[in-house]
């Protein structure tokens, strides 16, 4: 079938009224726990799956496809407005918006992220169009050594990403990685730093970690001070949102190879938008001719994530409807999803069920666009949570947290584990220790070990591996290309204020 | 945690208090416990949302609630392959109103697999019925050299430790599948775990591994798009989705047969007139269209095993997955 | 030396010390080889890393201190004003009673008691507006949780 019979087809698909309905169901919903604080995509598409069972399967997939791309959208909000993100990729997102927040710029910068999800989404559409099985077959060739060079990388990229000193970042990379190693080893089955613990045989949930780091931290830190509101909001009008032209200007590249970036690594089984938006931020921050703008409110340090991260999410159906083989955690909830419903996704999906792929497709847009005129009118109300008082405000969010980490498996065991890592995040906080870099190691450290120890029982034991195939060579090398554009750098510029002072020297 | 250990010493005193009333008054407790149901059940499924076992269990609840006329609630509590809801479930008050809807993982080869376990398969449940079973597939790479099982067991045998097959992780059937399949014709393979079976897929399609014991339906797509290629079922007869594969005891392993399985759990010491209510329940519900339509699409093989068949399947499964375990030396 | 002195090194010496405890316990687990790594090897590598960078923290501080002593005599702690034991302490103890009464008692009462102990931690309270947050967090909350998400817990009541 060609693209445009297709196009034809999904249109015909989306725009009935029953598929429009359920995907407004579905990206209102997925705004609304995106911005509840703790309840992530994962957990609310898990949730509203068994309501699903008697629908439409077409109609299924649009509605719990909406809650997934509608969840990164809302998701950003509460990371802008009270730094408190849910996921691993708001927190890359709270890294510039929680101080734009404070510089009083959280309109614009909601509208910015709203912007290039939107932006980012519809890249990502459009290569899911044109090229789904082309990329799937690319993305097959990406064997154990590939994923090592790909996730070392991110690795790298994520060392060299915060402000202040670099021994407490590193540390606290090392740290994730340390935290990213509890449960099950993956290779042998062995508990390791489970304690005799059960509930950490799968290891510590992403979301009490992200939680506990940054959202009970921040209460910690702000509960009992004597500043009662956090800003005293005005009338929001829609001129405050909007960019001014040289912020376009700035926002626009970013953006754009945000989303090739977000394209490139969703399209990648296992990986995930977590890694797309801190791949895209580190390429930012390493690119700008204003490195130190960055964690301090640079407009471009939401945007490329946001869009990164709403990209992949969109490509992270490519290899899921071309192949059978899904994109991230949440995609696969979605395959569930489909296989309940008796289809089960293969490389004859697209063949076999072109009413479902165009369906599902047009309904990206469609939903896409909703989200846009959903969440622009919405961004005053968000502010306006703003001038709630602090006292108030925190024990809800506190509740939130709390049920939020217990709905991922029903466990009252996470939300100590959440407790846990908030005091320790407010004590990190006191010493000056960065949080993200924690996180970015938590999810990078268990895809590196298990991908170089799988490159290592594939090879027998051949260190080359890494090197001889071309796709993880590439890596290889961009990966020594950024440390050495992370030292050459420092390593010039001591070099140009030494001379100077060697010329005082003489004097 | 207090509450496991609250919950494990109601239990015991349940259990005391349930021999005393059986000794003393064995008929006025048939006549309290005829009563069964009279609130809504809750089953738990051990793992999150989206799965088969998930999608069995609501619709076996479904079932069982118009036979018994009581709500029927499905629980996800996911968590450690399963164990964490076999866990919550074995500590639960043996009334019959907290079922587990248990799998082999769960229910038998975590037996075998770990010591640390902090619940018995064999003595912690009363199995209610063990409702289906389904077999798994031996599949290669379509453009591997491998045309049959007896090609893979002449080369396993020449090669010992080159054989590669991928499985969703360690202790899972796939897993075991393997290791028996090492075990009954002496051979040595080498294991590769993958978090969940699309990350092994994605490294058979690709090529990276030879081979891999998969699941039925899934595989059947790669296999009629011609990406995958059928060595074998682990079952004792061909499979309805895979017809003309043959088993892999016919093909060249005698005796070979292995099989993920599903089924109904009550923790120990459920009385037995709740268990015959609740399995009349399920032999009901095997009957309806629905469940006849979901096991045929899904390639599953009904079973309905009576609670006493159930317990006896349950220990000599504990009891091949414990020598397998052994034999390869992965007991933790 | 003076608390005043050691405390500046206290979070260098902690991640030391965290790497160490970390290599304890994985030298527990089989280490295996580079080519052939088992379960305790990956652990051993993030351990001894980690001591070194906790190393690395340490100098750093030392050599920050031995700059701004000279100018600056006050250590940067200080500027953050002392420990905040209250807020520490209300909020552990909110979350985990709501942890332990959630279930047991119902989403509500959990509530309930979380915001009041949280309220402790204000230096002022206003039970009338903490009442309205408690409406508020018992009828939205049930709304989003209990029966739109369908967790298993009961408003009022053991679940």
């Amino acid at each position: 079938m060609d693209m445009l019979t297709g196009i034809e087809l999904g249109l015909q698909t989306a725009l009935s009224w029953h598929a429009l309905m359920y995907c407004l169901i579905g990206v209102s919903v997925g705004t609304f726990v995106g911005v509840l604080p703790g309840i992530g995509a994962l957990a609310a598409i898990s949730l509203a799956l068994p309501l699903t069972y008697y629908l439409d399967p077409t109609d299924a997939l649009i509605m719990l496809a909406g809650i997934f791309y509608g969840a990164q959208y809302g998701g950003s909000t509460a990371s802008i407005l009270l730094n408190l993100p849910g996921t691993a990729t708001a927190a890359i997102t709270c890294l510039d918006g929680y101080p734009l927040a404070k510089q009083g710029k959280a309109p614009l910068a909601i509208f910015v992220t709203a912007i290039n999800s939107f932006v980012g989404s519809s890249f990502a559409i459009i290569l899911v169009m044109g090229f789904a099985p082309l990329i799937a077959e690319f993305a097959l060739q990406f064997g154990a050594a590939d994923y090592f060079a790909v996730i070392l990388l991110g690795l790298v990229a994520a060392s060299t990403m915060t402000l202040g000193s670099p021994f407490k970042a590193l540390a606290m990379v090392v740290f994730g990685l340390a935290l990213g190693m509890v449960g099950t080893d993956v290779n042998t089955g062995q508990f390791r730093f489970t304690f005799g613990l059960f509930e950490l045989a799968d290891g510590f949930s992403i979301v009490a970690l992200a939680m506990g780091l940054f959202g009970v931290a921040e209460i910690i830190a702000n509960i009992g001070q004597p500043a009662g509101v956090m800003q005293n909001v005005g009338k929001i009008r829609f001129r405050d949102m909007l960019p001014t032209r040289k912020e376009w200007k700035t926002i626009a590249w970013p953006t754009l190879r945000g989303a090739s970036i977000g394209s490139f690594v969703g399209a990648l089984p296992g990986t995930g938008p977590g890694i797309a938006s801190l791949m895209a931020y580190a390429v930012e921050k390493r690119i700008s001719k204003h490195p130190e703008t960055f964690g301090k409110g640079a407009l471009e340090g939401i945007s490329a994530p946001e869009a990164a991260n709403n990209a992949s999410v969109q490509a992270a159906f490519i290899p899921t409807l071309s192949l059978g083989i899904p994109g991230d955690a949440v995609v696969a909830v979605l395959m569930g999803a489909m296989i309940l419903h008796g289809i089960t996704p293969g490389p004859n999906l697209i063949n076999e069920q072109p009413q479902m792929f165009w369906g599902l497709i047009m309904s990206f847009w469609v939903g896409n666009l909703l989200l846009l005129v959903l969440n622009v009118p919405l961004i005053g109300m968000w502010v306006k949570l703003l001038s709630v008082p602090y006292r108030l405000l925190y024990p809800c969010v506190l509740i939130f947290i709390c049920l939020g980490v217990y709905s991922a498996n029903n466990n009252v065991f996470d939300i100590f584990v959440v407790l846990g890592f908030g005091i320790l995040g407010y004590l990190m906080r006191r010493a000056a220790f960065p949080a993200t870099p924690v996180l970015l190691g938590f999810i990078l450290g268990p895809l590196l070990e298990e991908n170089f120890r799988r490159a290592m029982l594939l090879s027998k034991g051949n260190l080359m591996v890494f090197f001889e195939s071309p796709i993880s060579a590439v890596f290889m090398g961009l990966s020594l290309l950024f440390i050495a554009s992370v030292f050459l750098p420092g390593v010039r510029a001591r070099l140009s204020r030494r001379t100077p002072k060697i010329l005082e020297d003489d004097d | 945690m207090s509450k496991g250990i609250r919950r494990q010493f109601l239990k015991r005193l349940g259990a005391m208090a349930m021999v005393a009333t059986a000794s003393l008054s064995a008929p006025l407790a048939q006549a309290a416990d005829s009563a069964f149901p009279d609130k809504p059940i809750t089953i738990v499924v051990p793992f999150p949302p989206g799965g088969s076992t998930d999608l069995l269990a609501r619709k076996i609840g479904e079932s069982l609630s118009t036979t018994l006329g009581e709500p029927v609630v499905v629980e996800n509590r996911g968590g450690a392959g399963g164990t964490v809801g076999a866990n919550y479930v074995a500590k639960s008050d043996p009334d019959g109103y907290t079922l587990l809807m248990g799998v082999t993982g769960s229910n038998a080869i975590s037996a075998a697999l770990r010591d640390d376990l902090p619940y018995s398969p064999v003595t912690d449940f009363n199995p209610v019925s063990i409702v289906i079973s389904s077999p798994l597939a031996l599949v290669v790479n379509a453009d591997s050299d491998f045309q049959s099982v007896q090609d893979v067991l002449d080369y396993a045998k020449a090669n010992p430790d080159t054989f590669t097959h991928g499985t969703p992780g360690v202790g899972t059937s796939m897993h075991m599948a393997g290791e028996l399949f090492a075990l009954d014709s002496g051979t040595k393979l080498v294991h590769v775990p993958y978090k969940g079976s699309a990350a092994a897929l994605q490294d058979l399609l690709g090529g990276r591994i030879d081979a891999m014991f998969g699941d039925i339906l899934v595989t059947s797509e790669y296999i009629s798009s011609g990406r995958l290629r059928p060595l074998g079922v682990t079952g004792t007869q061909e499979h309805y989705l895979l017809e003309g594969v043959p088993t892999i005891a016919d093909a060249g392993l005698p005796g070979y047969a292995a099989f993920s399985w599903q089924g109904l759990f009550a923790p120990a010491g459920t009385p037995d007139d709740v268990l015959a209510t609740l399995y009349g329940a399920i032999e009901a519900a095997l009957q309806t269209e629905d469940l006849q339509t979901l096991f045929r699409e899904r390639g599953f093989l009904v079973e309905g095993m009576t609670p006493a068949a159930s317990k006896d399947f349950i220990a000599a499964e504990v009891e091949k997955w414990t020598k397998v375990v052994d034999a390869a030396g992965l007991k933790k | 030396m003076t608390r005043h002195q050691i405390s500046p090194y206290l979070p260098g010496a902690i991640v030391v010390a965290a790497g160490l405890a970390i290599a304890m316990v994985a030298s527990t687990y089989p280490l295996g080889t580079l080519l052939r790594p088992g379960p305790g090897f990956f652990p051993m590598v993030v351990a001894v890393v980690l001591s070194v960078l906790g190393l690395g923290v340490l100098g750093e501080t030392w050599a920050a201190r031995a700059t701004s002593s000279a100018s600056q005599a006050k250590p940067d702690e200080t500027a953050q004003g002392p420990f905040p034991w209250r807020s520490v302490l209300c909020t552990c103890v909110a979350v985990l009673v709501f942890a332990l009464t959630v279930e047991r008692f119902g989403f509500v009462p959990a509530s309930c008691l979380l915001i009041a102990i949280t309220a402790f931690a204000e230096t002022e309270r206003s039970w009338i507006k903490l009442g309205f947050v408690a409406l508020f967090i018992a009828v939205f909350g049930s709304a989003v949780f209990i029966w739109g998400l369908g967790l298993p817990i009961q408003a009022f009541g053991a679940s």
